[in-house]
């Protein structure tokens, strides 16, 4: 009797001691994801050097696909950078799923080598005095169908550039190896955002929802590859006029906010006619606004610890380097993103 | 020498001088119909401005386009505008699927429109061909044009097989649009003769079809009457089409091929946009034709803001109109005299403009309300300011927007304040809650101040003027990088260094009598502790600016060599501003900025650039006051029949007055700022501030009072020192190339007199000392 109490005991105090896995040493790192600017903004410059950031992934261009055309680059960047004082780069290219879903294997070897030449191409004329390249990343929401070719892809890249190669991992493949496959690259970036269809759950932040997060991280098997991470920075309102979605604005959600009246939790009533960017927002509109604040980051670090394993050394980064989503935070609380995986 | 202070162009106010600015184009214009208010948008890439034309958006946010509109038609109304514009903007080729959630695409394929479903899928994959991306991987290759030489074919193709006629035009406009990428004009033309020409309807897709249809047609005239027609019919390609109208052809030609009355409408229309000069005679040919047509009120708006360009700015400002090139060169002929006469032709052009609203039945326009709120401002531009307010009362009850309100009392504020006798104009009440509501709107209040000012309401104006400047925290809100005023006065002559204004202080500076600064001053004194919103707002600036304004009065008497009255405005000055701005040097921790500002030597006794010779006898401290106080008191002194020491009294009498000039250590006693090349003004005493001619008056007087030789030598030096600079600076005037300097006859009489002397005196000044204290 005494013995199996006391293995009650030891089971219960053993299964209830939840170890939280720490990242003893985190990389600072932000993504830079704008095609249209020519520099940083001197905002952007300066929480960059506040949080002492050395790591940027910055999206180079992307890739769209065409019958006619095959696979073509669009958006491709207008950044400058001069002073980079010992920052490492790390060119990102977002390649559209339709991209694998429809090219051949011959063309997929054509388009690792472009991506390849493109991103030298750029690195050579925009970021005069850096350091050479070690990494690139790929972003693709890959699906089953177009699985093999992207992964196919991945290798060819690695072959022609004789580089690292990591790629975004989004939460579903992350939960799903078996069904997905786990892509052949060296590391991969988990993106903790954009969990679900930004039209269809009305009642949930489609950005980051806790509760949503958590069903994919809870998983008894770590993942077979290392992981860094990537959190969300950013807040959104999706119009709706005449209850039809028509479009998304980014902007400085305290100045909006005085124009809208809350209805039920995330949407709100448009009070006054105003034009914000291009958008005339009037009286009757609804706004889903979606935001982020520090805390719910804070949770969902907190819930990054409770359940992933993580590797010594990993790279922590913010979506995404902006002037204006960037003014919803103060330097502590994003400092405090950082460090809270050491903690 | 001492300090070098170099170049000190500083203002003690915020404006800026720097190097190379001059006002031009928009900053400039006055305008106070804001044709954004009005609902003409899709014609804004032609509003009336200083600026070439450049493209614009057309379309807002909540305006339906006509092709999108043509589909919803071509789904019987069935699907939402929405959805068809989903599908046009925001969806790629592998978006057109039959699981898509998508309003209009269920619809086709719930009735099996196949067809277009593949119209669509085809356009979608000739989006990237209609540009000019030849190399998209950046590697040199010439990658694009065989690809959309068959993209173009297969549509000829299916545009011949289809039997559906909306199907076939959509086919073969992607075909034509892509002949233009592929610089093929043949083909264009062809596409177009063939297929468009022939079809009943105009519709959007005709026009844009006939857009590029202009760019292929080699015959000029029959270009620029298709260009015309698109130009009214397709709102996005307006600017572009623009480019092509060429005006070179006689516009008659160009009428020969209409054949409608609203052909012929539209060909007045463009050309009469495209110009900028005198538009009248084609605004009535499109009233002829086309009477209720919405580009018939833009043309007549545009008409406006020119008239009010030719007429206001010149008038208020005294700044050619914005849109007139600035002929830097002809500046010798009085610019301003011409300029005048035009701006009263120019008012009789408008009232030509008024004469045709008063002939026509407003019902017959498109836009009554507008024509009427023209008509009332075309009454104040011609100054019939009793019909206009009558009007503008009438408008005034008709329910618009808080903005065209908010315009119509504009125009109302302008209008009674300008229908106000001389001497006897006021800020009415009825103008003061629209100031208020308006009172970042600097070109608005400016020109209200300067009708008080002709009216000779000098006090208002001053105030009004005060206000302005006030609005860069406005500068870049709404776009509004043009809300500033500029302006020039009638004694401005080009060679002045700054020949405009922007502050209210400069003006004054220059402009007003000392009889204008005491009215001034004693109207905030009588009104400052008001309480009313208005009063509230009209002193707030100049109510704690007393120092200055005593200051400046003060320097105003000094000029007009009105001792005792510049005395008596000196002692009201509070202490703390002559501490501030003209003792800082004591504290020495500004450094050579505020050089030029400063009373660092006493003016009396010590000479720029010479070692000290007179002993000093005073301990005052010096400023303005103390200054002037001292001088009137050597003057007594001087002018004392009893004096025994005359000689030393006008002596120091007339160092101050050489001080007090562009060359002296207390020219802040006439003026603001100083520049080493000399900055010529329209002030009052200007030739005494650069010529010396008080000093030397003085200095003459110490000669003829004084008792040795060697004394006599030093006051004929500084004499022949006048003179040279009254020497120097006639020649200045002059534009002759001979610098044949005049004789400077005082150095003639000093080298005959005091042959000894002359060479120690006029070499250097360090012997000044030696001769000054032999004057015993």
């Amino acid at each position: 009797m005494k013995k199996a109490l006391l293995l009650i005991l030891v089971s219960y105090l053993i299964l209830s001691c939840q170890k939280e896995n720490k990242i003893a040493n985190v990389e600072p790192a932000f993504y830079y994801w704008k095609s249209d600017s020519w520099n940083m903004s001197q905002k952007e410059d300066s929480v960059r050097k506040k949080q002492n950031i050395k790591k940027l992934y910055v999206k180079f261009f992307e890739v769209d696909y065409s019958d006619a055309m095959g696979n073509f680059p669009i958006s491709k960047t207008q950044l400058y950078m001069y002073n980079l004082d010992s920052i490492t780069i790390v060119p990102t290219v977002y390649i559209k799923n339709s991209v694998f879903l429809k090219s051949k294997r011959s063309s997929l070897d054509t388009l690792a080598d472009n991506v390849n030449f493109l991103i030298l191409k750029f690195y050579k004329e925009k970021f005069r005095d850096a350091k050479p390249l070690t990494e690139f990343q790929m972003d693709c929401d890959w699906t089953l169908k177009s699985k093999d070719n992207y992964f196919y892809f991945l290798k060819k890249l690695k072959s022609i550039a004789q580089k690292e190669i990591s790629c975004t991992l989004r939460l579903y493949p992350y939960k799903y190896p078996e069904k997905m496959g786990v892509p052949p690259v060296d590391k991969a970036t988990l993106m903790c955002y954009n969990l679900l269809n930004p039209l269809q759950n009305h009642s949930k932040n489609s950005i980051l929802d806790i509760d949503e997060l958590e069903s994919y991280l809870d998983t008894p098997k770590s993942y077979p590859k290392h992981l860094d991470i990537a959190l969300p920075i950013y807040s959104w309102m999706q119009v709706y006029k005449n209850e039809q979605f028509s479009n998304v604005i980014y902007t400085n959600n305290k100045a909006v906010k005085k124009l809208l009246k809350e209805i039920k939790p995330l949407w709100y009533s448009v009070t006054k006619d105003t034009v914000i960017n291009e958008t005339y927002l009037r009286i009757g509109d609804k706004v889903k606004f979606e935001e982020i604040d520090a805390k719910k980051i804070e949770e969902a670090i907190h819930l990054l610890k409770k359940y992933v394993k993580f590797d010594k050394n990993a790279t922590v980064s913010l979506y995404h380097l902006d002037e204006q989503q960037l003014s919803n935070f103060t330097n502590e609380e994003i400092s405090g993103f950082y460090s809270s995986f050491s903690k | 020498m001492k300090k070098f202070l170099g170049f000190i162009a500083l203002l003690a106010s915020n404006s800026f001088f720097a190097c190379g600015f001059y006002p031009y184009g928009e900053e400039l214009r006055f305008s106070f119909f804001n044709p954004d208010l009005m609902g003409y948008h899709a014609y804004s890439e032609f509003y009336y401005s200083a600026n070439s034309f450049m493209p614009g958006e057309v379309y807002r946010d909540f305006d339906k386009t006509p092709n999108e509109l043509l589909w919803v038609k071509y789904c019987k109304n069935k699907v939402s505008y929405q959805s068809v514009q989903e599908v046009m903007m925001g969806m790629t080729l592998g978006d057109i699927q039959p699981n898509s959630k998508n309003e209009m695409l269920l619809y086709l394929y719930r009735n099996k429109d196949f067809e277009a479903i593949n119209y669509l899928k085809f356009a979608k994959n000739c989006e990237f061909f209609n540009s000019w991306m030849e190399d998209p991987w950046e590697r040199n290759e010439v990658q694009s044009s065989p690809v959309r030489k068959k993209l173009l074919n297969q549509a000829i193709q299916f545009s011949q097989k289809t039997k559906n006629e909306t199907l076939k035009f959509r086919y073969t406009f992607l075909a034509i649009r892509m002949a233009f990428y592929s610089q093929d004009v043949v083909k264009i033309r062809l596409l177009f003769d063939n297929v468009f020409k022939v079809k009943s309807s105009k519709d959007i897709l005709f026009y844009w079809s006939l857009y590029f249809r202009v760019l292929a047609e080699e015959d000029k005239a029959l270009a620029n009457f298709y260009a015309a027609q698109v130009f009214v019919n397709a709102p996005e390609k307006r600017f572009a089409v623009s480019q092509y109208y060429n005006k070179e052809v006689p516009i008659e030609q160009v009428l020969t091929l209409a054949k409608t009355d609203e052909e012929k409408a539209n060909i007045y229309l463009i050309a009469g946009i495209l110009k900028h000069d005198k538009s009248l005679d084609y605004l009535k040919k499109v009233y002829e034709y086309r009477p209720k047509f919405d580009g018939l009120s833009f043309m007549l708006m545009r008409e406006m803001n020119k008239i009010e360009d030719w007429v206001f700015t010149p008038y208020y400002s005294l700044f050619e109109p914005s849109v007139e090139t600035n002929s830097y060169w002809d500046e010798e002929v009085s610019v301003f005299e011409t300029v005048q006469k035009r701006v009263e032709s120019d008012r009789n052009y408008a009232g030509e403009l008024l004469q045709f609203i008063n002939n026509i039945n407003l019902n017959s326009v498109e836009n009554p309300v507008l024509w009427k709120t023209c008509k009332a401002h075309l009454l104040f531009m011609t100054k019939d300011y009793n019909n206009s307010i009558t009007l503008l009362n009438e408008l005034e009850k008709v329910k618009s927007s808080e903005l065209i309100t908010n315009q119509i009392q504009i125009i109302k504020a302008l209008t009674l304040t300008a229908n106000q006798e001389y001497g006897k104009a006021i800020l009415l009440d009825e103008v003061k809650p629209v100031i208020l509501r308006n009172k970042n709107y600097q070109k608005f209040l400016f020109a209200l101040g300067r009708e008080l000012e002709f009216k000779g309401n000098t006090s208002d104006a001053a105030l009004l003027y005060a206000n302005l400047g006030k609005g860069y925290e406005n500068y870049y809100e709404n776009h509004d990088y043009y809300n500033s005023v500029y302006w020039k006065s009638v004694t401005n002559s080009p060679d002045n260094y700054s020949d405009f204004y922007t502050n209210y202080f400069d003006y004054i500076n220059v402009m007003y009598t000392p009889g204008q600064v005491e009215a001034l001053i004693n109207n905030i004194i009588k009104n400052r502790d008001r309480e009313d919103e208005f009063s509230v707002f009209k002193y707030s600036v100049l109510k704690t600016e007393f120092p200055l304004l005593y200051d400046l009065l003060g320097t105003k008497y000094i000029r007009q060599n009105k001792l005792t009255k510049a005395m008596k405005s000196f002692k009201k000055v509070d202490v703390k501003l002559w501490n501030e701005k003209y003792s800082n040097w004591e504290r020495s921790n500004n450094g050579w900025y505020y050089g030029g500002d400063i009373f660092d030597q006493n003016p009396f006794y010590v000479i720029k650039y010479t070692p000290e010779f007179i002993p000093i006898k005073d301990t005052v401290r010096i400023n303005k006051y103390t200054v002037t106080r001292q001088l009137i008191k050597y003057i007594n002194k001087a002018e004392n029949p009893k004096e025994k020491n005359k000689d030393y009294y006008y002596f120091l009498v007339g160092n101050c007055y050489y001080n007090m000039t562009h060359y002296g250590n207390a020219w802040m006693m006439r003026r603001y700022y100083w520049t080493g090349s000399g900055n010529p003004t329209s002030i009052e005493d200007e030739r005494e501030y650069h010529q010396c001619l008080s000093a030397k008056t003085y200095y003459l007087l110490a000669l003829k009072n004084a008792k040795t030789d060697k004394f006599k030598a030093l006051c004929l030096r500084m004499i022949a020192r006048c003179e040279a600079n009254r020497l120097k600076h006639l020649e200045a005037d002059s534009w002759e190339d001979n610098h044949q300097p005049l004789a400077n006859k005082y150095y003639m009489e000093l080298k005959e007199k005091y042959p000894n002397y002359y060479d120690e005196l006029t070499s250097n000044c360090d012997a000044f000392g030696k001769y000054f204290s032999a004057r015993r």
